[in-house]
């Protein structure tokens, strides 16, 4: 009984010492970081006013570090204090967003970043509080990182309509893009049996139907039945089951990600592209750049000459893709009238073949189970 | 429902819900490894060295009231989202106390082993952190500015950059 009474008063004693917590400082570390950890790099920085060793912790700041930018060159270098580095990431990052290259010289005098494409493409893949424009002006003297850029993305198994616009409406980069974008889908779903100018002249045929469908400048939206007639022209081997279903989910989904884009103003693509729709302003689409992908084994019509264009100008998109000829173009604004409709002769049988998207591995596209199916 | 008996640190016998109970990692492996599966009154309560009863009743209600949650996702750093996640209404109300009593919950919560109480109140702790001059988490956390007036000018001009987002 002594024994219990000892246990007792030991009892009483920590009871004692848990009811008198009221520091973070008196917890375990392990708990006063835990709570630290979720905090932002602001509120990180006036609590270190009050538990300096606590918050100044380098495992909190490793954490803040990597979920504003994913990768840095800076990060494989042993002994690097994070918080400092944090402070320097944030510094030049404003600077970037002011100016990209301003910003870019900055990371690369505090050492953040190394000028390799590689480690570049990492960096910008990862990185979550770059200004687009800014970085998308960067890109556009830099192929070099925007190719790597694209080869970091994996498109296999998705709906390709769906990461074709939710990649074009989140980029400024749009042509480049897209033209890598076309390359890169092919790869990542060899069994489709599209071929790169299908998925190009598709995407956009796509941009252009979700602009229709949401911009409220667009009296009269494209009807389905109009989509799959004018698509068709342009995409023979293409069943009308498939364009329906293409339809569909840019009415259902292309729809609300671009009228959410528009509300929260950040995604210029689909800015750009309704103003440009409606006071026809040229978007510049830098032939230069599509001209310097080198073809992965893809038959390109020859077409040098026929980028050179601007988005929605009299004869948009024809000169945009790769066709050998020079399209009679559509002379009226209205999306309605595709101006793709003599595409069909340029592309080839050998380049269409059949369609269909992602038969062999089974559903993935939760929202569009059927686009799924291989259409007949 | 079986209910298990649990000596507290503060000599309160506390009886649980055994399912509610099994939501603490440290629990479920005590009665795994003892095989209680029902309350017996010559069973000896099982001690808890580290809880009071008043955080043990309030982690146990808070189980009761997440029991049919979805496990909680794996921690994934990258994922981490900028924005702070609120709290649920609920657990807001639940978790309106003084912050002696929810220091005494989370701990309670880490030694027990409930990965998504401990994660809501230290949540809940940062929000009170959050937005906060340090002279208010002073204030706030009852703690005694322990930096002299020097100190306290490096500080400030070092963290300068933050205040001005």
């Amino acid at each position: 009984s002594r024994q219990s009474a000892r246990q007792q008063s030991n009892r009483s004693d920590r009871s004692r010492a848990l009811a008198r917590f009221r520091d973070l400082s008196e917890l375990p570390p392990e708990l006063a970081l835990a709570i630290l950890s979720h905090l932002g790099p602001t509120d990180l920085c006036l609590a270190a006013c009050v538990w300096g060793h606590l918050a100044n912790d380098e495992l909190l700041w490793q954490a803040l570090c990597k979920n504003a930018w994913a990768y840095c060159t800076a990060y494989s270098v042993p002994g690097r204090s994070y918080r400092q580095l944090y402070l320097r990431l944030d510094e030049a990052s404003l600077s970037f967003n002011a100016d990209c290259f301003d910003g870019f010289a900055c990371f690369l005098r505090h050492e953040i970043l190394i000028d390799e494409p590689g480690e570049l493409a990492l960096f910008f893949h990862g990185a979550r509080v770059l200004d687009r424009r800014q970085v998308s002006r960067f890109m556009e003297t830099r192929p070099d990182v925007l190719d790597k850029l694209m080869e970091r993305k994996s498109f296999e198994n998705q709906f390709f309509a769906e990461c074709a616009s939710r990649q074009t409406l989140e980029n400024e980069y749009l042509s480049l893009l897209l033209d890598r974008f076309s390359l890169r889908f092919v790869a990542s779903n060899p069994g489709t049996g599209l071929s790169k100018e299908m998925v190009f002249i598709l995407c956009y045929s796509l941009i252009l139907l979700s602009v229709d469908l949401c911009s409220p400048h667009v009296k009269n939206k494209m009807s389905k039945r109009e989509f799959i007639r004018n698509t068709r022209r342009a995409t023979t081997p293409i069943s009308d089951d498939f364009l329906g279903h293409l339809y569909d989910n840019i009415y259902l989904v292309g729809h609300s990600v671009a009228a959410e884009a528009a509300e929260a103003r950040s995604n210029q693509a689909a800015l750009r592209l309704e103003s440009a729709a409606t006071l026809s302003q040229p978007v510049e689409l830098r032939p230069d750049r599509q001209a310097g992908v080198s073809g992965t084994g893809v038959n390109r019509p020859p077409q040098d000459s026929g980028y050179a264009s601007s988005l929605y100008t009299d004869s948009r998109l024809i000169e945009l893709l790769p066709t050998g000829d020079a399209a009679t173009p559509s002379n009226t604004l209205a999306v309605s009238t595709p101006p793709w409709t003599s595409i069909s002769e340029s592309v080839t049988d050998a380049d269409c073949n059949m369609l269909s998207i992602g038969s062999s591995d089974g559903p993935d596209c939760p929202d569009c189970p059927e686009a799924n199916e291989s259409p007949e | 429902m079986p209910g298990i008996k649990l000596l507290t640190v503060d000599n309160e016998i506390v009886e649980v819900d055994a399912d509610t109970a099994k939501q603490s990692l440290l629990l479920r492996s005590m009665l795994h490894d003892l095989g209680v599966t029902e309350i017996d009154d010559d069973e000896e309560a099982i001690s808890l060295p580290h809880v009071t009863a008043a955080a043990l009743r309030k982690a146990m209600a808070w189980c009761a009231h997440h029991k049919d949650d979805p496990p909680p996702p794996e921690d994934d750093e990258n994922a981490r989202d900028l924005q702070p996640q609120q709290l649920s209404s609920w657990d807001a109300e639940f978790l309106r106390m003084d912050q002696s009593a929810l220091f005494e919950l989370i701990q309670a919560a880490n030694y027990l082993d409930i990965r998504g109480l401990l994660d809501t109140a230290c949540k809940a702790v940062a929000d009170a952190i959050r937005g906060r001059s340090p002279e208010e988490i002073r204030k706030a956390f009852n703690i005694r500015c322990d930096f002299t007036p020097q100190e306290e000018e490096q500080v400030r001009r070092e963290t300068e950059w933050c205040e001005e987002k």
